[in-house]
Order: structure tokens, then sequence, then C-alpha cells
């Protein structure tokens, strides 16, 4: 376990892109009026096993749209998805989601939210019960029955709530975005360590550079529509990762460079437009 | 308070300055008028009770599942929907008397009226409820293979019920009303055949008693859609 911890990403891969394989998507949109939109074209990406992969890039640069499609909700008008080399045609079930909005269910209790998938799964309560104990347990929710949670208790909540299952991959998108810049530092951090105790791939779109730079095995930095991957930024800290870590000066490099690809000034050589 | 002294002032102005009974009885001649007329007030009330009863419970029982279908496929809500609209537009007070011909004196065509008055705030406040679940919610279920049938016993239904409940309480009001646009239309028995009937003999006093009948029935029934509410959906009231 703790082994595996340190594993870092990259370095001569075995079956490079055997987990999830996105092979040249595109998604076009109608349009009210009878148009098209791009949200991407010839789209390829390739997810690792157990890696923490972010992705950076302006708002409406089709992220959302890309996490629908590797989850199996939004099919890709041409190219395909590919899961353990299985094209994905319907939805994951094995695959947990976390969106910008807790979107918990009010009349349900903290455990009967996180029991959610469990239900309609059709799985049997009893054995998931010690499951949710024990993650609500992991995001110090334990014995808060209160359904009045703060921001980022509800989200911690959502997190579990994603969990129960035991996805393979976790998909998450801006699951942060809408809390303060503490609650947002703090629940990183009580990601990454959630995370540690339950390694499995995890795909998480950001806006924010350094939370990516902080979280991610590579970050995968997109252009504005149609989407693009501009670059794949390796980010070769150890695991676990600290809070020094954020001031070391090779943390600025990397969101230097990061927000200088996002500007289009690659390489640190601003390019005149 | 404020009710006990306006009733007080009330009795008290209709005294000194002598107003007649028909024009303006006050609340003791009301009461009067009440008590005098006895036993019979009993079934009026009843008459016009279950009528407003019959059409509410029938505006539920039509308006819940065409507000599924209607958010369940764009296609039937652009069908039902201008329907809905036009059975709204035409006044129900000028279609009451159709009713009658169609439907005859009995309690039937009351009930309608009390239905189609109730109709309309059940449907589009339902509907409401039914789409209010964000689309993040929707797709999470729907990632992990919800049939709709769970997507509805989980989540729309239970997000609906406060918007559901909001229609009830407009509805409810509206159906005492209904039924009592129906009784003035033609009617042997209710309360409001009752205050056309005590006002086409100048008995004012047993017109307002019947009013007041009708006002407590309203609120009766307002407030017993409140406490069920309360009941159904109690975490509602924590959040807002």
């Amino acid at each position: 376990m703790h082994g595996e911890s340190n594993k870092k990403w990259g370095k001569g891969l075995q079956g490079a892109g055997e987990f999830i394989r996105v092979v040249n998507a595109s998604k076009v949109y109608q349009t009210q009026d009878g148009g098209e939109v791009e949200a991407f074209t010839n789209f390829n990406l390739e997810i690792e096993e157990d890696e923490f992969l972010v992705l950076v890039g302006p708002s409406g640069c089709g992220k959302s749209t890309l996490l629908k499609m590797i989850v199996g909700l939004l099919p890709p008008t041409r190219g395909a998805v590919y899961f353990q080399g299985t094209e994905v045609l319907s939805p994951r079930t094995d695959f947990g989601m976390v969106f910008q909005e807790a979107t918990l269910l009010p009349w349900r209790s903290v455990r009967d939210n996180v029991m959610l998938p469990i239900e309609i799964l059709g799985k049997t309560d009893k054995d998931y019960r010690a499951e949710a104990g024990r993650l609500l347990t992991l995001v110090g929710l334990h014995g808060f029955e209160s359904r009045m949670l703060s921001g980022g208790m509800q989200q911690r909540c959502a997190i579990c709530r994603a969990l129960i299952h035991d996805p393979r991959v976790l998909v998450m998108d801006e699951p942060f975005g809408a809390l303060d810049a503490m609650t947002r530092e703090e629940m990183g951090r009580e990601l990454l360590r959630i995370w540690q105790q339950n390694r499995k791939t995890v795909v998480f779109v950001t806006h924010s550079i350094r939370e990516a730079v902080w979280l991610a095995d590579r970050v995968v930095v997109m252009t504005p529509r149609p989407a693009k991957i501009a670059d794949i930024i390796e980010i070769e800290f150890e695991r676990p990762r600290t809070e020094k870590m954020q001031f070391l000066p090779k943390f600025g490099e990397y969101v230097q460079s990061i927000s200088d690809i996002i500007a289009g000034r690659a390489g640190g050589v601003l390019c005149k437009d | 308070m404020t009710f006990v002294a306006l009733l007080l002032l009330w009795e008290a102005s209709g005294r000194i300055f002598g107003v007649p009974i028909w024009l303006l009885p006050t609340p003791m001649d009301i009461v009067h008028a009440l008590v005098e007329r006895g036993s019979d007030l009993f079934l009026h009330t009843w008459i016009t009770f279950y009528e407003t009863i019959f059409g509410f419970l029938l505006a539920i029982a039509l308006g819940v599942p065409l507000a599924v279908a209607v958010t369940h496929s764009r296609a039937l809500s652009n069908t039902i929907y201008p329907l809905i609209l036009v059975t709204q537009s035409v006044p129900k007070v000028a279609f009451a008397p159709i009713l009658l011909i169609w439907f005859g004196y009995g309690d039937f065509p009351k009930i309608v009226v009390a239905f189609l008055v109730a109709f309309f705030p059940i449907i589009v406040d339902t509907a409401t409820g039914l789409r209010s679940p964000s689309p993040q919610i929707i797709d999470l279920a729907r990632q992990l293979a919800a049939s709709q049938l769970q997507i509805y016993a989980k989540i729309r239904f239970p997000s609906a019920l406060p918007h559901f409940f909001s229609g009830l309480k407009v509805a409810i009001t509206l159906s005492v009303i209904g039924a009592v646009i129906g009784e003035f239309v033609g009617a042997e028995k209710g309360l409001g055949f009752l205050v056309i009937e005590s006002t086409s003999h100048f008995k004012t006093p047993l017109a307002f008693g019947a009013m007041v009948l009708l006002a407590l029935m309203s609120i009766i029934l307002f407030g017993l859609v409140a406490a069920i509410e309360r009941a159904a959906c109690p975490w509602y009231g924590r959040e807002h």
C-alpha cells in the first residue's frame, strides 16, 4: 500500500492508454437556430490506471462534455471512448461522479445521501452501511446527522456518495469551484488523503492552476473551443503531497508554465498577437 | 386581537348608526340568523364541503399524472399545455351554466367546477417541482443506470413535494370558490345556494352567515393542507 502510494506516474509504462482511451472523439452540438457548435474535434487522451489526472482550461472549452463522454452519459458524435479496451456505449456504473454543486437530496440524512448509489444499483443496503460509516469517518462527517451542512461538508458528503460503490474511476467536475478559498485548500488536502487511502483513477476538472499542480500526476492543459490539448504537464512531486511543496520553486515553475500555455505563450516566450 | 376589535367596532357602529339589518347586519345579527336557521346548516355545509373535496381530489388525481406526462416528454408538454391554457382562459362562471345543461342540478357540475379551478395550479406547480432537480443529480442517477421509475421515486417526486403543496394550498381555496360558483348557477343545497336564496328574500344576516361558514371551511381546509405539508416535507421548513 505504501510502496504503491509512492509510485510515480510515467517512466516506462507498459500498455500505455489501456485503462481509459479517448480516440479521435468529436462532439458537435446542434444550436437552437439549426447551426452546429463543435465542443471538440478529433480529441485524443489516454488516462492511466490509478493516476490523478487534472484537466485545466478556459470555461466552456468542453471539459464537462468530455467528462460526460468518459462516463458514458453522452456518446461522441465521432470517435470513441474505451475503458480497458472496451468501447463505452452506455453509462459506466463503476464510475463515481462529483460536481461543482454537491447536489445532495435535502430530505435525506447524510448517511442516506451517501447510500443513494447503492439503492439505485439495487445492491443490499446492509453490505454497505459499514462502508458508508467508514467513508463518513474518513471525511470527518461521522455523527453528523444534521441536515444543515456547510458548503465544504456537503461536498465531503458528495465525495462519499461518489465512493460508496467503490468505483474504478472518480470523475470530478470542478468539485471545489463553489467553495471559498480556505475551504477549497482544505478540501484539496482531504481529497488527497482520501485518495491516498482509496487509490483509484481520478479525472478532475478545475480552473485553478495551483490546485491542478498540487493534486495532479499529470495536468492536461486545454485550449478554447473547439478544445484541443495544448500540452500535458507531468508533475514530478512525490506522494503523498505536502503543504510545503506549494512553496517550492518548482511548484511556481509549473504554475507559471501552465499559465503561459493557457495565455498562448509557449516556452516562456511571448507570442505577439 | 385585531380581529376581535374589528368585530366589536362593527357591532358598535351598526347599533349606534342604526344601519338597517337587510343592508349590513351586525355580527350578533349574523350569529342569531345562523342559530335560528338551525340544523339544516350542517347539511348545506356538508354538501359544499364534499363538492369541494371531490373536485379537489379529482384535480390531484388528474393533475399529478399529467404533470408527469408534461415533464416526461416535450411533445406531450407542447400538446397538453395549450389545451390546459384554453380551459383556464374560459371563465368558470361562464362555463358553469353549460355544465348545468350537461349534468343537471345534482352535485356533479359543482364538483366539475371545483375540479376545473383546482386543476391548473396543481399541474403547473407539480410540473415545476418535477423539473426542479438539478441536471447534475439526474446525470448522477443516469450514470448509475437508474431507471426512469427510480429517478422519479428517489429524486423527482420528493423534490416536487414542496411545489406540489404550494399548488395544493392555492387549489384548495379555489376549490371552495369553484363549488360555490357551481351552486350559484343552479342548486337546491349548499352554502352557495343558501347565499342566493337568502339574498333573494333580503335575509342578509343569513347570507352573511353562509359566507362566514364558507370562510371558515376555506381556512380549515387550508390549515389541513399546510399541516400535511409540514408532516410530508419537514426538511423544507428548515431550509427556507
